[in-house]
């Protein structure tokens, strides 16, 4: 079993830092000749971005909510696409 | 992020008879993450004393059999524990003398020869030569092919003498591209010598700073991406640890010698260079013997390092 705590860091602040890492990469390629591919960010590449920032992790089959909020409270949104909410 | 794994089995019982089902969680079984690595770099005054100690031994075994005595003029104390060179001059020496390069490769091998034999005597501890940069590939492929058959009769014919005296055999650089031969021949050789701790003889082959640094790069990028390693632990320490010399003891050289002249270090250890004194010499490499690297010894010997800081 493995137990992971997350944080704020590692919301929607780890998805920006890892879109940034694509496009940094992205640029960086463009400046050496390279074709600017407005389609780089796909799925793949911000999911080995986000490996990279360190904040990737599993997708969880449910997410519970305890208390009165009806509100996921930052739970990294790149994760919980197809996660039951109970 | 932060990750434990825990030695948990989860137990999958059958559902009971209750009217109430219990739920199921699955297992994720994410490798745990390290956040940091246990980075110990060994203290300057810990290796000067290994090297005080193994020096000592070496001067008291090997003194009576030494064919090179130690010359006056130098002071052991001062000896630097890693030479490197960049073995230039072959191919004009050949040619003011009329001969072919391959004539002046071969009498390189015998410059070589000697100055293995020297820092072996003389109490140095690591000797780093550029024998084939990964820029040598724009040679001439009768050269290059030359070349590679010179690397494999010389490491053939040396190795027993290698066994002998002492010496270990390390080969670093991009081995990707060399002949199969020689790839099988340097991994017998390192093999063979891996427990010699006399002198460690480190041959440059098919190697650039530039390429070094960047396989390090990537050594260290796969570590992230792994989840071995996290990008705020990236430091020196880590990337120093992937550089190919890390094979050795001593990895920064702390004298570089140069000949034929020219003034520059050619894309040979760029990191490690970093604070290492430089010496140029004149002479084509295979002129280059032993009234000259005594000469390099003393003018390293009269220099004041200073790592960054000022003058005492």
């Amino acid at each position: 079993m493995t137990l992971k705590f997350l944080s704020h860091a590692d919301g929607r602040e780890a998805v920006a830092k890892a879109a940034n890492l694509v496009f940094v990469e992205n640029l960086k390629q463009h400046k050496l000749g390279g074709e600017l591919d407005l389609q780089i960010l796909l799925e793949p590449q911000l999911n080995e971005a986000l490996q990279i920032v360190g904040s990737k992790g599993p997708e969880p089959d449910l997410l519970l909510v305890y208390g009165p909020v009806r509100s996921h409270l930052g739970f990294p949104a790149w994760r919980h696409r197809y996660t039951e909410i109970m | 992020m932060f990750s434990l794994r825990l030695p948990i089995p989860l137990v999958k019982t059958p559902p009971s008879s209750s009217s109430y089902s219990p739920y199921y969680l699955c297992p994720f079984h994410d490798p745990c993450q390290t956040r940091g690595l246990i980075v110990s770099k060994r203290g300057s005054a810990t290796a000067k004393c290994h090297a005080d100690v193994t020096l000592r031994h070496d001067r008291v075994s090997f003194a009576g059999e030494s064919p090179d005595p130690f010359p006056a003029e130098l002071a052991a104390e001062m000896m630097p524990k890693h030479v490197a060179v960049i073995m230039d001059g072959n191919g004009r020496w050949a040619k003011v003398k009329g001969l072919p390069p391959s004539a002046g490769h071969q009498a390189g091998v015998q410059s070589l020869r000697r100055m293995v034999r020297l820092c072996s005597s003389w109490g140095i501890k690591v000797l780093t030569v550029f024998a084939f940069s990964t820029d040598n590939w724009v040679r001439p492929k009768l050269e290059f092919d030359f070349l590679m058959r010179l690397f494999e009769t010389t490491i053939n014919s040396e190795v027993q003498a290698f066994k002998r005296e002492g010496i270990q055999i390390s080969v670093i650089g991009d081995s990707s591209k060399l002949p199969e031969s020689l790839k099988r021949m340097i991994v017998s050789v390192e093999e063979d010598t891996k427990h010699n701790s006399r002198l460690q003889l480190i041959v440059a082959l098919s190697y650039s700073g530039k390429y070094d640094v960047v396989q390090a790069c990537k050594s260290v990028a796969k570590k992230v991406k792994d989840d071995h390693l996290h990008l705020d632990d990236i430091n020196e320490n880590i990337i120093e640890q992937e550089l190919e010399t890390n094979c050795t003891e001593f990895p920064y050289p702390d004298l570089l010698i140069r000949t034929s002249g020219e003034l520059r270090v050619s894309n040979f250890l760029l990191w490690q260079l970093a604070y290492t004194e430089l010496y140029f010499n004149q002479k084509l490499w295979p002129d280059f013997g032993k009234d000259e690297f005594v000469d390099a010894l003393s003018s390293f010997q009269q220099r004041k390092r200073r790592y960054g800081g000022r003058h005492a």
